[in-house]
């Protein structure tokens, strides 16, 4: 398969990963947000995600951009700004 | 997880039944802008016709939640508050039997039952307005009003008295009952129309097997064994499940549940969302997800490379 060489394509995963991330650890997220242990709780599923979003897209595009970064906190943390934690 | 369309208008935007209204305001705003048509968040995961309505289901929780009093009638619709009382129940006897779960089977209580002065138990869920819509062959004896005859039931192993008839036979608890402190159901004609209209689709499902046709017993799951795919199917046919079933109760397609059953770890997807599969399939099957996708992914991480079946 291609590697991803376009930014906005490459944001449009990234987004994907940590929806699907969200998606299924709710529960973790929400005890992690309230706990301030967010990535330690989540260590595994965002490592895993970050490997999977570095394979598809080029290296050049992976080492200049934040993109996977920018995804957990804006689709995995922002959405859960409600939560009560000192981490806000 | 649930389909967008079965989420209560509270769980579409993320807050609790209890939410003051400017909070419901600000979370309708975000969960607009969040999720509206042409967002990154949702553009590769719904569909045009799913973004539409998670748009429409957003207004109408903006338009019903703002409402006091439609908010109050939604809330008495979905069982967040008790409706207020329009009589006073007499006390219930102690051998009053409560409602069986779902899985009783049927009764063949005719549907000129109704119970519209009293609920058959106090202790019964709270009831919902909503139209119904049961699962497939699910048993049903209620042929309510303008849906025409009923399927007739499977014949019940043993005697079923009409209380412990299936909630999701008369979600509303108008088509039948029982006035307390009586040995058995009073017929009376039904005049009241049932609120709910019941939706009977498809046929009879395999759940109804689990009572008819013994399952073969759940597995011997040593602590700590590893989640193979030949346990997994062990379990689920050990439910009584099909893979058909399960795939329409998990979303998750036929193809993924065959290949993760046989172990076909080259066909699955990326373990980002094979993590996530694996934890929907367990939790269906009553099992730990985080534990169940923890050991699948390990066994598939360290066997990937000499794949055992094709």
């Amino acid at each position: 398969m291609a590697l991803i060489e376009a930014p906005e394509q490459a944001m449009r995963l990234a987004r994907a990963i940590c929806s699907d991330i969200s998606l299924y650890n709710e529960e973790k997220i929400v005890k992690s947000i309230q706990q301030d242990t967010f990535f330690d709780a989540l260590k595994d599923e965002l490592a895993e995600g970050r490997d999977h979003y570095r394979s598809r897209v080029a290296a050049e595009l992976f080492g200049r951009t934040n993109f996977f970064d920018r995804a957990i906190v804006d689709v995995i943390l922002k959405s859960k700004a409600r939560i009560r934690s000192k981490i806000w | 997880m649930k389909r967008l369309s079965d989420q209560t208008l509270y769980e579409i935007i993320e807050v609790s039944v209890e939410a003051a209204p400017e909070e419901i305001a600000r979370a309708c705003d975000r969960a607009a802008a969040t999720y509206g048509p042409g967002s990154l968040v949702t553009y590769t995961l719904a569909s045009a016709e799913e973004s539409a309505l998670l748009a429409s289901r957003i207004e109408e929780a903006r338009a019903v939640l703002l409402d006091p009093s439609a908010r109050s009638r939604y809330d008495e619709r979905i069982g967040v508050r008790p409706p207020a009382p329009s009589f006073t129940p007499p006390p219930v006897p102690a051998h009053t039997p409560v409602p069986e779960p779902r899985h009783e089977a049927p009764t063949a209580t005719p549907t000129t039952w109704p119970a519209p002065l009293a609920p058959s138990a106090p202790s019964a869920e709270p009831v919902a307005a909503e139209p119904l819509h049961v699962s497939p062959g699910l048993p049903l004896v209620a042929a309510a009003e303008g849906l025409g005859p009923a399927e007739p039931p499977p014949a019940p192993s043993a005697p079923v008295a009409p209380q412990t008839a299936p909630r999701q036979t008369d979600p509303v608890g108008a088509g039948q009952g029982t006035l307390p402190g009586l040995a058995g159901p009073v017929p009376i004609p039904l005049t009241v129309p049932v609120a709910a209209p019941l939706v009977l689709q498809g046929p009879p499902s395999p759940i109804l097997l689990e009572k008819e046709v013994a399952p073969p017993p759940p597995p011997a799951i040593p602590e700590g064994a590893p989640w193979s795919g030949e346990l997994l199917r062990r379990v689920r046919e050990s439910r009584g499940l099909t893979i058909p079933l399960l795939a329409e109760r998990t979303r998750i397609t036929r193809h993924h549940l065959e290949n993760i059953e046989q172990d076909r770890w080259k066909a699955l997807p990326a373990p980002v969302y094979l993590r996530g599969i694996i934890m929907s399939l367990a939790r269906e099957l009553r099992l730990d997800g985080q534990k169940v996708a923890r050991s699948y992914l390990e066994r598939m991480g360290a066997g990937s490379d000499a794949e055992p079946k094709q």
